[in-house]
């Protein structure tokens, strides 16, 4: 006997078996416990209802200007979602729901969300996305749109897609073999069933437990429907959601940016490690998206007890959301409004005054920065043409905001998506010449009252190069005043372009600026630049290159960004500040975090040097000679400027030339600095005309009555 | 040395087959495969009819087909597995490969499938067999070849490891465990010694971090994650545990009868024609009907231990635990997520998941292990053993 149980022991089967027994005993008590123990608690929360986990949406941050002006804000709205539960089980089940819910959309006006529409269209052709032509690239794209949908759905065979020709086709073949909708409901009404259900299929199917929106930014009609008739649309909900809302964007559009869902890409390489979920709304340009973590807030959750048939029972925890960040920009919008007003109302002087000598009445847009000339921040930034932000916020289903949405990014003559102020890359013209001036002074090539003559043209490396006027005899200032070229081809090629270039990048020229949002980098005209952008590869850098880059020609590249900042490094002593557009950050706790103000001496520039091109640029604006002086007579203060009047090359082609002008103002003890650049404005004293009523509006010195000069622009054709 | 000298089964006879077939064990089947039926339906509640009724179709097919593979099986002397051994593992790892090819269809975030136009298959369910029989036979050789221990361990190591690195590869825990069970039991019963197991466990918790990290992806880490602590994901794999608890207690004895379960109604189980059919089952049959499953599985699974340890030869002794070891540990698996005693990977429960390939599958093993026992030695449960 026990021989018998020593072998036992040692033979491994025994254990193997007692392991099989003792699982099968394990799992039978786990039974009994479940379903004989515990069975009727059990059954009642089965039949009752079960935990739910929901995330709370974060408001998102608002935006105002410097002022306290509320720009950014959000409404709240209502979306209608379903989840699948016991009562809408099955596609007909749900047909019919959706069915009703259409009818109450119809009578309230609202609109479902259509993803079908952009490959069927609700007249049951091809959409956008898919061309019917016999093309075989159109045909196997076709083809290819249809299996993607009907993957996965293996009782469909591949061969009965190559029967579909017409959009008719596939829609019959889809409503017949896909989604089984009734033949009992009408064509409109089989579409509209349908686009719902293709809808919630490309977002990832009905689901128990994550909704479905059908129809987003509901009235409040149908709203109101939805949730009396309850009983009639299980599954169905209603969420109130925020919407963001802007107040009067246009004129900070390039600023203030827009939100809108992301997209497939984005969501996978952008936004997916930061814990946002698919198409949610983020900010796409501008502020919006510069600040998106700022103004994203947290996501709260709460966990809910929901019956059997997806509704609510009651609130078991909740973590509330924390609304996102509120930003105050550094924009004055009083400054920015006149600032934009200023600009069409220049813009329609120029093209009125069409000579098509030099100017071709071809004057269609500019940019303008107002930036405080000691900490950077930006006081107005204008783009133009400029574009209304709200058309981004309107629903997929509005045909004209999204008419107005291809053509922002189609409209190449407007560039009007284009942040003018940031990405717009102009050459500077004369504005340039400050630069040359101090290199050359500081590198002791020349002084104050080194003079040159002009006799109209000159020539440097068998290049012959011409001036506007014919100066005769000159000194630095009188040059600078009368923005002679000759002066400065001299003076340049005496200091040489490696001499130049620095102090260009010292003054943040070709350089980024650091402000929040997207900028264009540029370029200075240098050999660097000349190796990227000259076709004749064989050029080398000559005399007449470095004379052409002293009058800010050639390849020179800059923001109206870069001027600006450039045009307060020159006013404050030296200084080269970052421009910002956040000027401060309120969380929704009340802490405030103020932005860093950031500025750095530029290293080798002398007092004096920098009053001699003071005194120069005070007179450009300031000489009772000067062609704008009567703009600037009544400040009452002195304003150093310098206008520009750079070549696009294309003047042969009966285009005018730009207008370019930089000024700080008071002369004395500066504010602010100002850049305006007006492409085909024609002369750069178009562009100081322009900044004078800029500057006018910030010093309060424009009365009430020069409002009235504010043309009425509808009869006015400003763009062409 | 020919290989007959190996065996002292007589080979040059055939079995009388209505005398030596395993009747107890192909009843234990056919019941399995017949809840599986029964169940079925009811797995699919909410989907499309169409749907439904292919599914059906395909597994009635799978059934009758299975069934004519595992009788003619039975009939065929399980050596053949061993001449063909070298062909079948190679073929298997070509179609393990061929998910990489343009075949390759990615479900459920790994990709481990591969579609032949007609339907989807999954390589990993014949390439289980296939190395259990590769295993069977180094270990079989091993036993007799004494004088090339380090040859055949080897060899073991090599054919073990290329099939689980793919699965690894492929991310397809469930079936990665599954392989490392069945060669841990099969060394097991061939007797290796205690003291290498629990060095290779003293392993393989050193290895444990860098598989987490390597070897997982996020879905399967969140899975074992939340088994330990259901808190961690209240919406995703906690709420799959905490719906299959109510649908398993809400059958009580009796269940609430086919198709009227009010979780599987709801549509709230997650893969319920799968993975979580056993909770369908549970709540529509009651405890009386999951606890048939069980009995049948502990028939089947006792059965099979008996026909390893009765077989005429090392290889069809291997053979068969290894088979064993791979139902055994579906049913752990499979039963267990359901009931809550283990963490969730997709693994199909034997027989009553739907699919007809992993049905065919299923069947062609138990015509292996019908086979083995046909020619197996008399004798009791516990008698005299080689």
């Amino acid at each position: 006997m026990l021989e018998g149980i020593k072998k036992l022991l040692k033979n491994r089967y025994f254990y193997i078996g007692i392991i099989v027994a003792a699982i099968t005993a394990a799992m039978l008590l786990k039974l009994v416990n479940l379903q004989i123990v515990n069975g009727s608690v059990l059954d009642y929360y089965a039949s009752r209802g079960y935990y739910s986990v929901r995330t709370i949406e974060a408001q998102r941050g608002k935006i105002y200007d410097r002022n306290g002006k509320l720009i950014a804000y959000n409404r709240t709205g209502y979306n209608v979602q379903v989840v699948k539960n016991s009562e809408n089980s099955d596609w007909a089940k749900r047909d019919q729901i959706y069915y009703n819910l259409l009818k109450i959309f119809e009578k309230n006006g609202d609109s479902i969300e259509n993803l079908l529409k952009k490959y069927i269209t609700p007249e049951i052709e091809f959409g956008v996305l898919i061309d019917d032509d016999d093309d075989p690239d159109e045909v196997d794209m076709r083809k290819n749109w249809i299996r993607y949908v009907i993957e996965d759905q293996f009782d469909i065979k591949y061969e009965d897609i190559d029967q579909l020709k017409t959009a008719r086709d596939v829609f019959s073949y889809f409503r017949k073999e896909l989604f089984e909708i009734s033949e009992e409901y009408d064509e409109t009404d089989a579409y509209n069933i349908m686009a719902i259900r293709f809808t919630i299929l490309m977002n990832g199917g009905i689901s128990n437990t994550t909704p479905q929106v059908i129809a987003t930014d509901v009235s409040e009609e149908t709203m109101s429907e939805i949730e009396t008739r309850h009983l009639e649309f299980p599954g169905v909900s209603t969420k109130e959601v925020y919407f963001r809302q802007y107040n009067n964007p246009q004129t900070i559009a390039h600023i203030l940016g827009y939100v809108r869902a992301m997209s497939e890409e984005e969501y996978e390489e952008i936004y997916k490690e930061s814990g946002y979920s698919k198409n949610e709304i983020v900010g796409k340009e501008g502020i919006e998206k510069a600040a998106e973590k700022y103004l994203r807030g947290t996501k709260g959750s709460e966990t809910i007890y929901i019956d059997k048939d997806g509704r609510e029972l009651g609130e078991v925890s909740k973590t509330p959301a924390v609304a996102g960040e509120d930003i105050y920009l550094t924009i004055d919008l009083d400054l920015q409004e006149a600032a934009i007003k200023a600009m069409e109302k220049h813009i329609a002087r120029i093209r009125s005054e069409k000579d098509d000598e030099k100017n071709f009445g071809d004057c269609v847009g500019g940019a303008i920065v107002v930036m405080d000339i000691n900490s950077g921040d930006v006081l107005a930034s204008v783009s133009y043409p400029d574009f209304d932000p709200n058309i981004f916020l309107a629903p997929s289903s509005d045909a004209e905001a999204q008419q107005a949405i291809t053509d922002l990014y189609t409209d190449t003559e407007k560039s009007a998506s284009l942040n003018r102020a940031t990405q717009g890359l102009y050459a500077p013209g004369s504005v340039f010449k400050p630069i040359v001036a101090i290199a050359a002074l500081e590198e002791g090539k020349i002084t104050k009252d080194t003079t040159c003559y002009c006799n109209r043209e000159g020539v440097y490396a068998n290049f012959r190069l011409t001036c506007l006027g014919r100066h005769g005899n000159l000194d630095l200032i009188q040059a600078i005043v009368k923005s002679c070229n000759i002066y400065f081809y001299d003076v340049g090629v005496e200091t040489g372009i490696s001499v130049i270039d620095q102090y260009a990048k010292a003054f943040g020229l070709g350089e980024n600026t650091g402000i929040e949002i997207s900028e264009y980098q540029g370029a200075r005209s240098n050999e660097e630049t000349m190796r990227d952008k000259e076709i004749d590869l064989t050029h080398v850098w000559s005399a007449a290159d470095t004379a052409q880059t002293s009058i800010g020609q050639l390849y020179c590249q800059f923001t109206p960004m870069q001027m600006a900042r450039y045009a307060a490094a020159l006013g404050n002593g030296g200084n080269l500040i970052t421009p910002h557009l956040i000027q401060k950050r309120v969380a929704a706790d009340g802490t405030v975090v103020e932005t860093e103000k950031q500025s750095s001496k530029i290293e080798g520039l002398s007092e004096e040097n920098l009053a001699i091109i003071k005194e120069g640029m005070i007179r450009v604006v300031g000489d009772t000679s000067s062609s704008i002086y009567s703009y600037f007579k009544d400040f009452g203060f002195d304003i150093a400027g310098k206008t520009g009047t750079p070549e696009t090359g294309l003047e042969s082609q009966n285009q005018s030339s730009n207008g370019t002008f930089i000024c700080y103002a008071p002369a004395d003890n500066p504010e602010i600095a100002v850049s305006v650049v007006l492409e085909h404005g024609v002369w750069g004293t178009n562009a100081a005309i322009l900044a004078s009523d800029v500057l006018a509006e910030y010093f309060g010195t424009n009365d009430s009555e020069d409002i009235s000069y504010i043309i009425d622009y509808g009869e006015t054709d400003i763009i062409a | 040395m020919s290989h007959s000298d190996r065996y002292d089964l007589d080979r040059s006879k055939r079995p009388n087959m209505l005398l030596k077939f395993d009747y107890i064990l192909f009843a234990a089947v056919i019941g399995l495969a017949v809840m599986g039926i029964i169940i079925l339906p009811s797995a699919m509640l909410g989907y499309k009819e169409s749907v439904i009724k292919s599914t059906f179709i395909v597994q009635i097919g799978g059934f009758i087909v299975g069934i004519i593979i595992a009788i003619a099986l039975s009939c065929v002397d399980y050596i053949v597995f061993r001449h063909m051994a070298i062909f079948f593992y190679g073929a298997n790892i070509l179609a393990m490969l061929l998910v990489y090819s343009p075949l390759g269809v990615e479900r459920y975030g790994s990709r481990n499938w591969i579609d032949l136009g007609i339907t989807t298959y999954q390589p990993a369910e014949l390439m289980k067999l296939a190395t259990i029989i590769m295993v069977a036979l180094c270990l079989e050789d091993m036993k007799l070849d004494n004088g090339r221990t380090l040859y055949n361990v080897l060899r073991i190591g090599f054919f073990f490891a290329l099939p689980l690195g793919l699965v690894l590869l492929q991310k397809d825990l469930g079936t990665a465990l599954v392989f490392v069970f069945f060669f841990v039991i099969m060394l097991f019963v061939a007797g290796l010694k205690m003291r290498y197991f629990a060095v290779t466990a003293v392993a393989a918790l050193i290895a444990f971090p860098f598989v987490w990290k390597f070897a997982l992806n996020d879905a399967r880490r969140s899975r074992i994650l939340t088994f330990f602590d259901p808190s961690l994901d209240p919406i995703g794999a906690g709420f799959q545990a905490r719906l299959a608890k109510y649908a398993i207690g809400s059958g009580q004895i009796s269940g609430k009868g086919l198709g009227n379960g009010p979780i599987n109604n709801a549509g709230q189980l997650p893969v319920k024609d799968s993975d979580f059919v056993f909770s369908v089952v549970c709540e529509e049959l009651g405890f009386i009907g999951a606890s048939i499953i069980i009995f049948l599985f502990f028939v089947l699974l006792i059965k099979m231990i008996g026909i390893s340890r009765r077989s005429s030869d090392y290889f069809g002794q291997y053979l068969a635990i290894g088979i064993f070891a791979m139902f055994l540990f579906h049913f752990l698996e499979n039963i267990g997520m359901n009931i809550g005693i283990m963490p969730i990977t997709g693994v199909p429960l034997p027989f009553i998941s739907k699919g007809g390939s992993s049905l065919i599958t299923n069947f062609f093993s138990i015509g292996v292990m019908l086979s083995i026992s046909a020619r197996r030695k008399s004798g009791g449960f516990f008698g005299e053993s080689s």
